[in-house]
């Protein structure tokens, strides 16, 4: 591992579990996450000398993963349609209880931009900030956005706590 | 929101340790890759210049086109219909990204503005005649008329247009002021973009990397893909019902720039539009 920098490589070490998780919740496909979480490491670990000078390494590693989600989807999806001809279908998710199974269905049926402002938010635990960096919107976009994913999530999923929207 | 919170990490599942063997081995792979690009990426410039040639023989024909200087057209001709004072303008440090037009940065925006108003042709100083002004160059709207006009929180002013009858889809229009001039620009536009079209760019300070792709997917209308920085633009256009490009600006640009993708009906004016600011140096935006 010679060539990946110690702290570039712990930097990828921490984040991949919520990079792996928001992507996963983004394009329902687990494998295309993992596959996609690992290229945007090739390219922290490239550039980590420009990335850790940054004013926020983490976002900007969530926006590159973004990028390269929007470009490969298409592509990952026509191949996964072919496979599926001759694969049988499988749930690529975890043994589920009923309540995950209803929310990632949930989430998945959201329109994209709404999917990335919850799933960035609540999920990766963003400011709406560094959401909107992200996203490439204004904050207040976000905002709407998230609220607007919340009202469809609330019809589907009952949640125990009250969901408090963005109002800031 | 820790309820929703746990529900997504439990919908999510356990994620494996992450093996950094196998970014090492994307990483020596991307490196051949790159090598490989290099020749590549000559023979696209030249494809371009090429372009260049054929498409100002055969005006209309959807040829890779490469320009050098910003194709701007006279205009200025527009009647503010909504007199407004402005109170928004954007406090922006020279050099940083501000507008995708007229001009990106604040420096040449504001030079761009002179340019204009020593030709004869001033741009308006009102965000409702300016986004007149934009309809008419840059979505070729012949005669678009303005639907609402309200400043808003951290976007500055925002300008719904429309060219088509009642109920037809407005543009939304973001105008910005700059702070210590009366100058203003268009921050982004958005004409009926949906979910599901995708657009992404991806600029590293190589410019090994660079991909641009919509699945425009209207039948008779064309893609149109602008990118711009400083003095340099790009647009190439597709007549393909999915629509990709991919591109090579070189080395990092390091000024900020922009980026529209526009799909036309056979007249020219634009029925789906995106365009949003680029910022300088290594990035990835979308």
């Amino acid at each position: 591992m010679g060539e990946i920098d110690a702290a570039a490589g712990a930097f990828c070490s921490a984040l991949h579990p919520r990079l792996v998780g928001v992507l996963s919740l983004q394009c329902g496909d687990r494998r295309l996450a993992e596959e996609i979480a690992q290229d945007t490491y090739a390219r922290v670990c490239e550039r980590w000398s420009q990335v850790r000078a940054m004013e926020s390494p983490e976002a900007w590693t969530f926006r590159v993963a973004f990028n390269l989600l929007a470009s490969r989807f298409r592509r990952a999806a026509a191949e996964r349609r072919a496979h599926d001809r001759v694969v049988p279908a499988r749930d690529d998710g975890p043994d589920d209880p009923s309540d995950a199974i209803a929310v990632r269905a949930a989430v998945s049926a959201l329109p994209a931009r709404q999917r990335s402002a919850v799933v960035l938010r609540y999920f990766a635990d963003l400011s709406v900030v560094a959401t909107a960096e992200i996203m490439g919107c204004a904050p207040g976009t976000v905002k709407s956005l998230t609220s607007q994913a919340l009202d469809r999530l609330r019809a589907v999923v009952i949640f125990d706590d009250d969901l408090e929207v963005d109002r800031a | 929101m820790p309820e929703l919170r746990h529900l997504l990490e439990r919908s999510v599942g356990p994620v494996a340790p992450l093996d950094l063997d196998r970014v090492a081995s994307r990483m020596r792979a991307r490196h051949r890759a790159r090598q490989a690009m290099v020749g590549l990426l000559v023979l696209v410039v030249l494809a371009g210049a090429a372009g260049v040639v054929h498409h100002d023989r055969r005006r209309g024909d959807h040829a890779v086109n490469v320009m050098t200087e910003p194709d701007v057209a006279g205009g200025g001709t527009a009647t503010p219909t909504t007199a407004s004072s402005w109170s928004e303008a954007r406090d922006i440090s020279p050099g940083q990204g501000v507008a995708v037009w007229p001009r990106a940065d604040r420096d040449a925006l504001v030079a761009e503005s002179q340019r204009r108003a020593d030709a004869g042709h001033p741009l308006p100083k009102d965000p409702s005649a300016l986004a007149l002004v934009f309809a008419r160059e840059v979505l070729r709207w012949s005669d678009p008329r303005v639907v609402t006009a309200a400043p808003k929180v951290e976007v500055g002013w925002e300008v719904q247009l429309s060219n088509g009858p009642e109920g037809a889809p407005p543009a939304e229009v973001w105008v910005v002021g700059l702070a210590g001039t009366d100058d203003l620009g268009v921050e982004y536009f958005n004409l009926d973009w949906h979910d599901g079209m995708n657009l992404g760019i991806n600029m590293f300070e190589d410019g090994s990397s660079d991909a641009v792709s919509s699945n425009a997917s209207i039948p008779g209308t064309t893609a149109e893909l602008t990118v711009r920085y400083g003095d340099h633009a790009l647009i190439r256009a597709a007549d393909d019902r999915e629509a990709r490009w991919s591109f090579s600006f070189g080395p990092d640009p390091g000024l900020p720039g922009s980026l529209w993708v526009i799909l036309r009906d056979g007249t020219g004016a634009a029925v789906q539009a995106i365009g949003t600011a680029l910022p300088a140096g290594p990035f990835a935006a979308s």
